[in-house]
């Protein structure tokens, strides 16, 4: 606009007339024409060219930049899997916790150590003292150090709020076991990086472990994200659901510690199997621990018992000497014994009865426990043919639960079999069992001859398939004979179940000690109920009872009767050793 | 010269113009349609991520409120704490032989 105006200046000498109305021919001035141009075009060639050098010479920095402050990788947290019993309850489950780490280069960097005070708060609530603390983090080399692993999230605001320069919170996870000790050894525990160590929680570490979901997304300035740009996808943590019935469990552990405390026992292992499928319902020691805080824990508790420790079982092993010589067939189920006068000798060795028992039927042999009796049974075929028996009901091998720590049991071949060492083999000696495998051949016998693998977890494939281990006459007879054993007059009345027909075993072994059988016992009751249509097999081990008590009708017996008195309430089976009221439906609705 | 009549009002001139290129114009008007539907689905996808995100993080709320409301129903519901809350508060016990009648219905 100045610039016209410059330009209208008039050249001519105005006539006097009519001054307003001449018109005024603008004239062109090359040079300022040229200065407005070229201002002009260099503006846009400036334009241009910066905008040429931001979008082809340096785009790679600035566009670094808008996604140094845009793009943020997220993670999805993956927790461990769960672990619950066969109706659902959880027995572990894992919860976000926060790690609380220092750096102790941004500490010095950003003169942590200004405020004391912080320090100070810090240190109580970690519970240390405030020069320990600051000596561990005062290294300024140093770039990660773990102050507290798996805290509470009131406590991780707390910290938080603090704002101490180089103290972070880093997500991570804390397992629960809700169940405590009743199942800790069965689902075992992990480390605090969430990495299984013992029990399932080892066996199905893989299993259990996922990876967290990993996403690459653009955010806005309200931090909301506003677009996904990769996403890859974590493995899943995949749950476990065991065999156990967790309220069979729960009581079966209450019985064998009121058991370990009342019989001064140093140890108590029970065992509950499903026959039918070879699903183990509850398995307990004691002592036991909680796997929630572990910090005072002695690893002898921490150790699975009924898997790991083996037993010379004594006469809870006699079934099989029966078992061998029926099915061999060299006694019949009704042959009888003589097992006057009540002892032998062999081979420098004595082998006695608690009393003369004269002659007596193969069922006498079982109800009375007779040693005699089992002896010349065993000692009535072939040795190599008995010892097969023991291997086929796996008695020398894994019971396929496969879990941590399984022993196999303790069994020695040897090329030569003394006569004494096969009878002590026929009441339970020269061989050790787990409590595990003892409950396996039960629950073999009582499912008719046919050997299945326990297992502990649902829907796996089984690792062995099953096995006819002997006939289902065989098994029946044995499955009769055991129930005399509970009945007036048997080792065993004490493991007797108001309402239910039951059949066992009891066993009373000494241990084993430097030179020979020292004065510390086992006592073991393993049986069978309901014998009319048997359902569960159950093994109860009290290991080193102290007290007054410690034959195994005395002791294990009567916790065999309370736990399976009670399991078979929770499993809802019929009792089958009473009366049987016969109504008809219109009587049963007549009287609602 | 034969004169013409010419017209020059620019609406008319810029309307028989127009006319003359109506594919064109067509096209423009494309051309911009287009361009605003790339705003408005872009926008929308954003909304929807955002919404996608709050819904993630409601769900892993939920899910971690999940995870200790299960160890609270675990822990209160162990099965000893019950049996025994159950024999000495309520005075209830396990039913007996005795209280046992077995019926079978035919």
């Amino acid at each position: 606009m100045t610039v016209t105006a410059t330009i209208q200046k008039p050249r001519k000498r105005p006539s006097k007339k009519g001054q307003a109305k001449r018109k005024v021919v603008p004239s062109f001035v090359q040079w300022r024409f040229v200065v407005v141009l070229v201002v002009v075009l260099a503006v846009f060639a400036a334009l241009a060219s910066r905008a040429a050098y931001i979008q082809v010479i340096q785009p790679d920095y600035l566009i670094e930049h808008g996604d140094n402050r845009t793009i943020r990788v997220r993670d999805i947290p993956s927790y461990r899997g769960q672990i619950s019993d066969r109706n659902g309850q959880s027995l572990a489950v894992s919860v976000p916790a926060q790690a609380i780490y220092a750096d102790p280069k941004r500490i010095s960097e950003n003169n942590g150590f200004a405020d004391m005070r912080l320090w100070q708060a810090l240190a109580e609530v970690l519970d240390t003292n405030v020069d320990d603390l600051v000596a561990r983090v005062d290294n300024p080399k140093n770039r990660f150090i773990y102050l507290q692993r798996q805290v509470t999230p009131a406590m991780a605001s707390y910290v938080k709020k603090l704002k101490i320069p180089g103290v972070y919170l880093r997500n991570e996870a804390k397992r629960y076991y809700p169940a405590g000790e009743v199942s800790a050894h069965v689902i075992g525990f992990t480390d605090v990086d969430d990495v299984g160590l013992e029990g399932i929680e080892r066996l199905y570490n893989q299993w259990l472990t996922g990876t967290p979901d990993k996403r690459k997304i653009r955010r806005d300035a309200k931090n909301r994200q506003v677009e996904i740009m990769e996403q890859e996808a974590g493995k899943k943590a995949k749950d476990v659901s065991l065999t156990i019935d967790q309220r069979i469990q729960a009581l079966a552990y209450r019985e064998i510690k009121e058991a370990t405390v009342l019989y001064q026992a140093a140890s108590a292992s029970v065992i509950i199997v499903d026959v039918h499928t070879g699903d183990i319902l509850a398995m307990a020691n004691t002592p036991s621990y909680n796997p929630n805080n572990r910090s005072t824990v002695s690893s002898y508790r921490v150790r699975n018992r009924a898997i790991t420790d083996a037993y010379e079982p004594g006469s809870a092993l006699k079934p099989m000497a029966i078992i061998a010589a029926l099915e061999n067939g060299s006694f019949q189920a009704d042959s009888t014994i003589d097992t006057s006068p009540g002892w032998k000798r062999l081979g420098g060795s004595r082998i006695e009865d608690s009393r003369n028992y004269g002659e007596i039927s193969i069922t006498e042999v079982i109800k009375f426990s007779s040693n005699m009796g089992t002896s010349a049974m065993a000692l009535s075929m072939p040795k190599e043919v008995l010892i097969d028996f023991y291997y086929n009901m796996g008695l020398m091998s894994d019971t396929g639960i496969n879990m941590v720590g399984e022993s196999d049991g303790i069994f020695h071949e040897r090329p030569r079999w003394s006569d004494h060492e096969i009878s002590s083999l026929s009441f339970g000696y020269n061989i050790s069992v787990t409590t595990a495998q003892l409950a396996r051949m039960y629950a073999t016998i009582a499912n008719g001859g046919m050997k299945r693998p326990l297992n502990i977890v649902q829907n796996m494939t089984p690792t062995l398939e099953p096995e006819r281990v002997m006939s289902e006459e065989t098994a029946h007879a044995v499955l009769m004979m055991m129930e005399t054993v509970t009945q007036d007059g048997g080792s065993g009345t004490s493991a007797a179940v108001p309402g239910y027909r039951v059949a066992g075993k009891t066993g009373t072994s000494r241990k084993a000690d430097v030179g020979g059988y020292g004065e510390a016992y086992v006592n073991i009751f393993a049986g069978i109920a309901p014998v009319s249509d048997p359902q569960i097999a159950v093994v109860v081990l009290i290991n080193e009872p102290a007290g007054d008590l410690y034959y195994a009708g005395e002791t294990a017996a009567p916790v065999f009767s309370k736990i399976v008195s009670n399991t078979m309430q929770m499993l809802n089976v019929p009792p089958d050793a009473m009366t049987v009221d016969i109504v008809l439906e219109s009587q049963l609705h007549a009287s609602r | 010269m034969k004169k013409t009549a010419t017209n020059f009002n620019l609406l008319v001139i810029i309307m028989s113009d127009l006319s003359r290129h109506l594919f064109l114009i067509i096209l423009f008007f494309f051309v911009l349609g287009s361009a605003l539907a790339v705003i408005i689905s872009a926008h929308q996808n954003r909304q929807l991520n955002i919404a996608h995100e709050q819904l993630i993080q409601e769900k892993d709320a939920l899910d971690i409120e999940w995870r200790h409301l299960i160890i609270e129903q675990s822990a209160l519901t162990e099965h000893n704490l019950i049996e025994r809350a159950v024999n000495d508060k309520l005075g209830m016990r396990r039913p007996t032989r005795e209280d046992e009648v077995l019926l079978r219905v035919k």
